[in-house]
């Protein structure tokens, strides 16, 4: 073998150990992960949550002329039936918006400033529930916690829910970081436009 | 870059050192850039993350996604580089650095071909301004396929101007020429392009060995991309129902219209190609006045400066002044490539050199007009598009430098490496903080 030959199997080689040697996360590890991931490695966030966590939060990145029509999909629908209007859109549209919210630089920022620990880890066949206290430099602390699934024993856990509990006006801008989410960041936006813009 | 002038005499050989220097200390920019940028706030770094993460599981993207019609080299290497690298290392700064080296091995290949028609000292000095650019500067701080296009595109395009004489030997040589353009369309679409060229220059130099042995080394060569390319190119027809799903998503291709055509600045004009703002040269940025209606203004402050803001916080007033003054040391090299490209048209001996590599940058130009001219928006005039043509900009910059007498070289010299090393500073993500 030509020590070219034999550089490029050794280079191979070390690629094939090195995606197989992935040890096996605790459910309490994949928050772990989520946090420290989160705006720091958001591409290692993907991973860790499942489609259904996508769309659950509901961020998405759509075109302008979808952006339009689906006002006008929204204008022309019965009050009753307002969910009629929200367009079909593939799991990517909400990750991409998942991945674009963390390339903001206050976003980082932000998440750096939060202190966060686990309180309680609730583990059953293949559900857990991970349950963090989140205390931000400004703002009262509150509770957010994960509900994690996986597709059997020895697949991996992932993050498939999130639920915050202790929100209130003056920690929003936090649990967002912490959790971004369609629904909160309509709320922060009222809550800006209430405040003036500021 | 390795120093290859060790017989040229001491003062050839001192241009060659301070070339290397700012050589490096854009590589150690590119490193520092890679960890410093924020995340994802590359070129359409969400939908190229995307396309790596389809690939880090095992998956090709779907071609109906926001990036999917891309090809998959880049996020292929990208995904191996995620399994490969400690958690330590973010993934994004990875496939920055995946395409740093795509640029600085694109330029290599290019500082060697540019040996051919002039010094070495010159080369070196060209091959370092094309490094430090800011649009190239920018483009290998940024993940992206369009630094590993302009890599294979490069290798390619050079080969082509040492094709050899012999028959069976070009033969041969094409081959590996039509592997490297291949892996450029398997990077981006734009090496299609490469590759018709490429095949193109192979077939001229052997028309003199008959037409059958000509088609033949045709058919083979074109064998060789079809095998490499047919996979993820006739997927995305079958997929898209349309041959222009290689060039966009299936999104902005349904009912619901293109995007761009809605969005400012609205529709072309034939003036938008001739007029020059001002602004492209002490205000670089599209929303300085007149930038959306032109479209060699944005070209140039995208090549000289951050034309989009993407990279440089443009609303920082030191740093809009440093862009404002790097567009203007862009003129520099800008009129001395105008005048090499003059000179390579008019003389016979450089244009049998740099035909094939000419021709691709040419026919990338117009691709370049058509789009801007089919989607009437900034975004579309950036010069990053051209990346895979940095081998015949380097061409005609090169000869426009050589063909001055000596006293003059040694000030474009000193100019060009000035130019470099000022575009290294501004394009060192943070300093202005």
């Amino acid at each position: 073998m030509s020590p070219c030959a034999r550089r490029a199997t050794a280079l191979l080689g070390l690629l094939a150990l090195a995606g197989c040697s992935a040890t096996e996360r605790t459910p309490a590890s994949v928050v772990e992960s989520y946090f420290d991931c989160l705006a720091v490695d958001p591409l290692r966030t993907l991973p860790l949550l499942t489609p259904e966590f996508h769309r659950r939060h509901a961020l998405r990145a759509v075109t302008q002329a979808e952006a339009q029509a689906w006002i006008s999909r929204r204008e022309s629908a019965s009050q009753l039936d307002p969910e009629r209007a929200e367009p079909e859109l593939s799991t990517d549209r909400f990750q991409l918006a998942w991945l674009s919210i963390q390339g903001r630089p206050e976003f980082a920022r932000l998440a750096r400033e939060s202190a966060r620990s686990v309180l309680d880890v609730r583990e059953s066949n293949d559900e857990a529930e991970v349950i963090t206290r989140i205390e931000p430099r400004n703002g009262p602390p509150f509770e957010q916690s994960f509900r994690l699934a996986r597709e059997g024993t020895g697949s991996a856990w992932r993050i498939d829910a999130v639920e915050q509990r202790g929100v209130v006006s003056a920690n929003a801008v936090a649990a967002f970081v912490a959790y971004p989410n369609e629904r909160s960041r309509r709320a922060l936006e009222a809550l800006t436009r209430g405040r003036g813009g500021d | 870059m390795t120093l290859a002038g060790a017989a040229a005499p001491a003062r050839e050989r001192a241009w060659l050192v301070a070339a290397a220097l700012v050589a490096a200390a854009a590589m150690v920019a590119r490193l520092h850039n890679a960890f410093a940028y924020p995340p994802l706030r590359d070129y359409d770094a969400a939908g190229h993350a995307l396309n790596v993460f389809a690939l880090y599981q095992g998956r090709l993207p779907d071609p109906h996604s926001w990036s999917g019609f891309h090809p998959p080299l880049y996020y292929a290497l990208g995904a191996l580089l995620w399994h490969a690298l400690p958690e330590a290392i973010p993934v994004h700064a990875a496939l920055r650095l995946l395409s740093a080296i795509a640029g600085f091995g694109a330029i290599a290949i290019a500082w060697r071909a540019l040996r051919r028609i002039v010094s070495p000292a010159d080369a070196a000095v060209v091959a370092v301004l094309v490094a430090c650019a800011p649009v190239v500067a920018i483009a290998t701080s940024m993940l992206g396929n369009e630094t590993s296009c302009a890599l294979f595109t490069t290798a390619a395009l050079a080969r082509t101007m040492r094709i050899p004489d012999d028959p069976r030997a070009a033969r041969c040589h094409g081959f590996m020429t039509a592997l490297l353009a291949a892996l450029a369309a398997l990077s981006k679409s734009t090496g299609l392009l490469a590759l018709g060229v490429v095949g193109l220059a192979y077939a001229w130099q052997l028309r003199r060995a008959g037409v059958s042995f000509a088609i033949r080394t045709m058919l083979a060569m074109s064998g060789v991309a079809l095998l490499l390319l047919a996979p993820h190119y006739g997927r995305l027809a079958i997929e898209t129902r349309s041959l222009l799903g290689v060039i966009r998503g299936g999104q902005l291709a349904d009912e619901a219209g293109n995007e761009m055509s809605v969005q400012p600045p609205g529709e072309r004009h034939l003036a938008d190609y001739v007029s020059f703002p001002v602004a492209a040269l002490v205000a670089p940025f599209q929303n300085a006045p007149g930038m959306l209606h032109s479209v060699p203004g944005p070209l140039y402050a995208s090549t000289w400066a951050d034309g989009q803001g993407e990279f440089l916080p443009t609303q920082v007033r030191v740093v809009s002044d440093a862009a404002a003054l790097a567009a203007l040391l862009g003129l520099v090299p800008t009129l001395l490539a105008i005048t090499g490209l003059v000179r390579i048209l008019r003389r016979r001996e450089l244009r049998a050199v740099a035909a094939a590599p000419l021709i691709f940058g040419a026919l990338l130009f117009v691709a370049f007009l058509a789009q801007t001219w089919a989607v009437p928006r900034y975004t579309a005039v950036k010069a990053s598009y051209l990346l895979s043509a940095l081998l015949p900009a380097a061409l005609a910059l090169a000869v426009g430098m050589s063909a001055t007498g000596p006293r003059l070289r040694t000030l474009w010299r000193s100019a060009l490496l000035g130019v470099s090393a000022y575009a290294t500073f501004l394009t060192w993500y943070g300093w202005w903080t």
